[in-house]
């Protein structure tokens, strides 16, 4: 008789802790926010833009112009990377410049080519710069569509999704990755120096922030 | 029909140890057979050999005229009654009997008329629900004696299965076995090391000694006329008294049992004189130990005896029933 | 004669007592809340609960019940990792009982009542092996499961555990002390030789194979040595190495999971406490 119970104890404990298991793992993964996932673009970017430079001013220190374009968010943007050259039209003629610097303010991006121009410094500065922006890419990239870019912050970011071993199957956390050297047409963006590795984190009900645990199955 | 024929079986054991030697026997159907002999004379060794459960170094037997020798025990169709009963200690009493019945796998119904039928010919339907250690001796030994009954067995083989029980149960479940081999009708072998179990039950007796037949007859045969010095010891309580002789121009052991030995008080002609050394009252009858200077004499006698310790009597033997055995083989001389 | 009973209890009751304290220590703790257990085993010397001090060494105050009762603690030890780890030591424990269960009486039945040629020489090297302590077996059985590919799964914890000659001696031991003639009865009453093992000689074990079942429980439960070296995935790990790393990292969960942790084993020595003590007994073959 007393084996009996004891038997039906330790069976029922097994069960038990099976039970708890059950329902805690389910629970955990309930309370955690849904997102939805969506790919890369795979395909060729390519860009003929014109901008003009919104002002132009002599650097004393290197003995070069350096025009300031800028862009809005929401505009197209793209921005190349530092140390890229530039085509610039001044004045009909055209120059080389060179992609000096990046600048990401809140509302708009700013970005600096520095050129040499016989032209004197009087000249340049009522003179129009026309940088040519032209880019196509000689392979597929993966391009992040630009409505999954949030602009929010400087620089702009995406949210990837990140997968780790868990206990119970995977876990999947929120990684924040900013953008900083980036090429956009608009409608898709192409990041320079950086490989999107993991899906896009596309839309979700709740806030993200970075290494929040999140759950893709409904 | 259940003939068994031994022919030549020796069984020897690897560290040439001889247990049977050349044994051969034809037991007839339906015949009650005896194999008697000390302890070590191989008679459990020949009676497992007959089960199947030891394989015989060289030799044949035969069931009916059907070769045995390689074949299994479990499909010779025999039933073993064993000295320690061997009953299993994890199953109740109407499981223990009902064991091979549920290997040879009889239906449910079969099992339950069947198990009820020995165990109320043997006395112990009220047992059925009981475990081996729960049950006394005897109750063991009338289980055992069902297990093996229950299966309608061509031989039945009892390894000692009175040995381990007091005197008196083992004089009524004596005459219990012989009652079932009457009913059952069937060929019995039976093993012992107790003479009395041998004559009172056997139609055939086997006397063996360390491994080798010493005679075989009925047990007035045995007793009458013994083969050999060792069997006219082994039968008789007490010993038959022995002692030398000369008879027809050889030296010879004269044996006489106590039984056939007249006392005097007066000298009579060829008597021998001697010493009352002990006197054992029985009774019934009455044990005398003389002392001569032939040696010891056991002699007895009916009822009470006049003597008393220390008297001189004299002993004669009856001429008709000295056995006289040679000497250095003590093969009886006729 | 009284007297001498009364003390001799005192005594064996008091270092019962001692011998529990930890348990019941550890019990008494999974009832607090886990802001107490932290409060209370962190360095939180203070003046008032400082009891002696001799230099650098203080004594401090420490109470054995929870001064509020909660389940607080067995609600957060139960999270997914725990239960993860949980299920990984049934899951190790289980094959390796079976394995033992199914494969020692075979093994004894065949060493004992079975006449082969070798077999007291293999016996020996069973003995042998046996008697090897743990540690100097691993490296054999590393290389043997990096050979069959088995280095970071369960199986190589499982297979070397299943197959260990300890269940084989003990049950070995235990039938030395049977009567065959059951089994001789048995083959005479028509059973083939299987069936008189699983009949006749299985039951006739059953106390020695309950014992083993304990033992060989609590062995696996317990398993640290071949999980460390073994198992390099976390999350793989069994309870009982996983219960280690707990106590550094979140020391208000500890007591509740050792306790959870605890419950198996007491249960199934509660299920076997007599077989156990037969078992020994009739292996080593003193009487009580």
């Amino acid at each position: 008789m007393k084996r009996r119970v004891l038997i039906s104890v330790l069976v029922s404990f097994f069960l038990l802790i099976g039970l708890i298991t059950l329902v805690v793992v389910r629970k955990e993964q309930d309370k955690l926010p849904l997102v939805e996932l969506d790919l890369p673009r795979t395909d060729f970017l390519s860009i003929n833009y014109e901008k003009e430079a919104m002002e132009t001013y002599l650097d004393e220190m290197t003995d070069t112009f350096v025009s300031l374009f800028q862009f809005d968010k929401d505009e197209y943007s793209y921005l190349f990377p530092v140390g890229e050259k530039v085509s610039l039209e001044i004045q009909e003629r055209s120059e080389t410049g060179l992609v000096q610097e990046i600048r990401h303010e809140a509302a708009y991006d700013e970005v600096l080519v520095s050129f040499k121009s016989s032209l004197s410094d009087e000249g340049i500065k009522n003179a129009k710069v026309l940088a040519k922006f032209d880019f196509t890419s000689n392979s597929l990239d993966r391009l992040i569509p630009l409505e999954y870019v949030h602009f929010d912050d400087v620089p702009p970011y995406v949210f990837l999704l990140r997968r780790e071993k868990g206990p119970w199957g995977y876990e999947y956390y929120v990684e924040h990755v900013s953008l900083t050297d980036y090429i956009s047409d608009g409608q898709y963006l192409y990041p320079q120096n950086l490989e999107i590795k993991h899906p896009i984190i596309s839309s979700c009900d709740e806030p993200l922030w970075d290494g929040l645990k999140v759950r893709i199955y409904p | 029909m259940a003939s068994i024929r031994l022919e030549n079986i020796s069984k020897v054991y690897d560290d040439e140890v001889h247990a049977v030697t050349d044994f051969s026997l034809h037991i007839s159907d339906r015949e009650f057979v005896v194999i008697v002999g000390p302890s070590g004379c191989g008679k459990s060794t020949m009676l497992r050999i007959i089960a199947g459960l030891e394989e015989a170094s060289k030799g044949d037997i035969f069931f009916s005229d059907k070769k045995m020798n390689s074949i299994p025990s479990r499909q010779r169709n025999v039933s073993m009654v064993f000295q320690s009963y061997a009953l299993f200690p994890h199953l109740n009493v109407f499981e223990n009997i009902a064991f091979g019945l549920r290997a040879r796998k009889e239906s449910k119904k079969t099992i339950q008329t069947k198990v009820k039928e020995v165990s109320s010919l043997l006395g112990i339907e009220h047992l059925l629900r009981r475990r081996p250690k729960q049950l006394s001796g005897g109750e063991k030994q009338r289980v055992a004696m069902a297990r093996a009954l229950v299966r309608d067995a061509d031989v039945y083989l009892l390894d000692e299965p009175l040995s381990n029980l007091d005197s008196q149960l083992r004089a009524s479940l004596r005459s219990e076995i012989a009652m079932l081999h009457h009913t059952a009708q069937k060929t019995f072998v039976y093993v012992t090391h107790d003479y009395t179990e041998a004559m009172t039950l056997a139609d055939r007796i086997v006397v063996m000694k360390d491994g080798v037949i010493n005679q075989v007859g009925t047990p007035q045969e045995i007793f009458d006329c013994p083969a050999n010095t060792f069997v006219a010891k082994f039968f008789g309580s007490p010993q038959m008294n022995f002692y030398e002789c000369r008879h027809n121009d050889a030296d010879v052991w004269a044996g006489i049992r106590a039984e056939d030995i007249l006392i005097e008080e007066r000298s009579v002609d060829d008597a021998i004189e001697s010493e009352v050394l002990m006197i054992e009252r029985l009774g019934h009858e009455s044990l005398v130990h003389v002392c001569t200077e032939k040696g010891q004499f056991i002699i007895r006698e009916k009822g009470k005896v006049p003597y008393e310790v220390g008297d001189r009597v004299y002993i004669k033997p009856i001429s008709q029933a000295i056995h006289y055995f040679d000497r250095e083989s003590g093969i009886r001389i006729s | 004669m009284k007297k001498k009973h009364l003390i001799h209890t005192i005594i064996l009751t008091l270092l019962a007592l001692i011998t529990l304290l930890p348990m019941l220590f550890m019990i008494s703790n999974s009832f607090m809340s886990a802001k107490e257990a932290v409060n209370r085993y962190t360095d939180l010397v203070t003046p008032y609960n400082v009891w002696a001090s001799e230099g650098n060494i203080h004594y401090y105050e420490v109470d054995v019940l929870p001064s509020y009762l909660s389940f607080e603690t067995y609600v957060k030890a139960m999270n997914p990792t725990y239960l993860r780890m949980f299920w990984n030591s049934v899951l190790i424990t289980v094959p390796i009982l079976l394995g033992q269960l199914i494969i020692s009486p075979l093994a004894a039945y065949g060493f004992e009542f079975i006449t082969w040629k070798y077999k007291e020489l293999l016996f020996f090297l069973y003995i042998i092996v046996m008697l090897l302590p743990i540690q100097l077996l691993l490296v054999p059985h590393y290389i043997a499961a990096n050979l069959l590919h088995l280095n970071d799964t369960w199986w190589a914890i499982i297979i070397p555990a299943a197959f260990s000659p300890f269940g084989t001696f003990l049950l070995r031991q235990h039938l030395k002390g049977l009567d065959t003639t059951i089994l001789d009865a048995a083959r005479v009453e028509g059973e083939n030789e299987w069936n008189v093992f699983r009949k006749v000689a299985l039951p006739a074990m059953y106390p020695s194979l309950v014992a083993l079942f304990a033992l060989t429980f609590v062995e696996c439960w317990n398993i640290v040595d071949q999980s460390i070296v073994f198992i390099k995935d976390v999350f793989n790990e069994p309870l009982s190495v996983y219960l280690a790393r707990m106590v550094t990292a979140e020391p208000g969960k500890i007591f509740a999971a050792a306790t959870i942790y605890m419950i198996p084993a007491i249960l199934i020595f509660m299920l076997t406490n007599e077989y156990l003590i037969k078992g020994i007994n009739l292996a080593t073959g003193v009487q009580s």
